[in-house]
């Protein structure tokens, strides 16, 4: 069912984000063309200037875009009529739950590949591109075991991030459905309580694990490497991400299957 | 065994008791129909059933099992909204109902829907509401399921397409499947039904086969609609 589940979650928002993909590529195209023709008149220099700001634009549609049709998708599921649908289908809740988390990540990801590849367009474009692998390829080839280590992480951490701030909305939703009226004001009063326990939960955590292993703090002022130290650092923020969305999916889980409101 | 048992269920929305120790059942191959006003508690009812509200207190069950996934197998559910994806064509909604629904029968639907002379690769967006509420119907009624709910199928219809809907949900659902019909007009559907629930202010004033009632008030079901939920 997972896979059936998974089958209309993705079409439903690729039909969206499919679009949006085309745009963004073809407004890398104008640009690219409008910058090489810009130093011939005025009218095309202003034009350029125009598109470089659409591309500007576009980008950041692209990225926050991709997260609000998650979230968007998720609240259509279980706070308006759609509901009706979803919620009779002889599915489990988890399935649902889990499905939504699937979808969410890798529409982010096709959607940064998407940005990647306008951006490799526009360096191509530039004859910027051979310079660039040569400076790619000198980084990794000088770079030390440990900056290698802290780029995995830091890709770690930004994926595990992205998937906690799913689960915020998605509990922020689960909890805003229990209100009669007024769902979406709710979720949004419930994403900001949840969101500053959230950040006291990394405030609380680091300091405690401050408290109680003094001598760690110490080592990481004195004996290890700086990259070392934030390696670690990176390390200990997965694990605080992971606990507190393995935490708040199980709620957002037990809301949805035992205090479902379509009203 | 029944196949529906709805016992002393209660459902408040703060203060407002919605449904006050409600009890009924419904066996096998019946038509009932579920009657009452507006606000008398009836879709409130049947989206408990369906597991989209919670109980504040009784029980639910389905052919012995409480309410989940396996109930949401036998009980095929028609609400009072357009709740389908306006996005999606009619092929598209009949190809989702047969992956999730094992009871589907996809060649009945397109047979019903070609009838109908409509367009399988046609939008939802691009129907009318009655259009709409029509393929909702056909694809609620496509499915062999043991318990259909149908809530308000023939409110805000026209007369001629009532007897469309009519005919279709009796003609196809079988023997041994029963269902429950939420409606407030009568009339259109007394013919049909064996059994009634009247629901007013959230209680369960009067129920039993419409024979009975019929015999026991020398009224029609109509007539005695009227004069029980007289304003």
């Amino acid at each position: 069912m997972l896979g059936k589940l998974l089958k209309y979650d993705f079409k439903n928002l690729y039909k969206t984000l499919l679009p949006i993909y085309l745009i963004t590529i073809v407004i890398t195209i104008l640009t690219v063309i409008l910058n090489n023709l810009s130093d011939t008149s005025n009218l095309f220099s202003t034009l350029n200037a125009l598109m470089t700001l659409s591309y500007v634009v576009i980008l950041m549609v692209l990225v926050v875009g991709t997260f609000f049709l998650s979230i968007r998708d998720f609240y259509l599921d279980f706070a308006t009529e759609r509901g009706y649908l979803i919620n009779t289908l002889p599915v489990k809740k988890s399935m649902i739950i889990t499905s939504k988390f699937i979808t969410g990540i890798t529409t982010m990801i096709t959607s940064i590949v998407v940005m990647f590849i306008s951006i490799i367009i526009l360096i191509i474009a530039n004859g910027e591109w051979t310079s660039f692998v040569s400076d790619i390829t000198n980084l990794f080839k000088y770079i030390p075991t440990d900056a290698v280590i802290m780029l995995i992480l830091m890709i770690v951490l930004i994926i595990v991030d992205y998937i906690s701030g799913l689960a915020v909305c998605f509990l922020s939703i689960a909890l805003g459905q229990l209100k009669n009226t007024n769902k979406l004001g709710f979720s949004f009063i419930a994403y900001i309580i949840l969101y500053i326990i959230y950040q006291m939960y990394f405030t609380f955590s680091l300091i405690f694990i401050g408290t109680i292993c003094p001598d760690f703090v110490n080592r990481l002022d004195s004996e290890i490497t700086v990259i070392s130290s934030v390696n670690i650092l990176f390390g200990i923020l997965i694990g605080l991400v992971i606990i507190i969305t393995a935490i708040i999916t199980p709620i957002t889980n037990y809301i949805l299957k035992n205090k479902l409101n379509l009203e | 065994m029944a196949l529906l048992e709805v016992n002393h269920i209660t459902k408040s929305y703060g203060n407002n008791i919605v449904l006050d120790d409600v009890t009924f059942s419904i066996p096998k191959g019946k038509i009932v129909g579920l009657l009452g006003p507006n606000g008398s508690g009836k879709t409130t009812l049947i989206k408990l059933i369906n597991d989209l509200l919670k109980e504040d207190d009784g029980t639910i069950k389905v052919e012995g099992l409480d309410l989940g996934v396996e109930t949401k197998k036998l009980i095929s559910y028609l609400p009072d909204k357009n709740y389908l994806n306006n996005n999606m064509t009619v092929l598209e909604l009949l190809n989702y109902f047969k992956d999730f629904y094992l009871d589907f029968r996809i060649d009945k639907a397109k047979e019903l829907i070609s009838k109908l002379g409509l367009d399988l690769n046609q939008k939802l967006k691009t129907m009318s509401k009655g259009t709409k509420e029509k393929v909702q119907l056909i694809l609620v009624m496509s499915r062999k399921a043991k318990l259909y709910i149908l809530d308000e199928p023939i409110g805000g219809i026209d007369p001629a397409a009532r007897d469309y809907i009519i005919n279709t949900i009796l003609t196809n659902f079988s023997d041994d499947a029963s269902l429950l019909i939420s409606t407030h007009l009568i009339s259109d559907l007394e013919k049909v039904l064996d059994e009634v629930i009247f629901l007013k202010n959230g209680k369960v004033v009067r129920s039993g086969s419409t024979d009975y009632i019929r015999k026991e008030t020398k009224m029609s079901i109509n007539d005695l609609f009227r004069e029980e939920f007289k304003c």
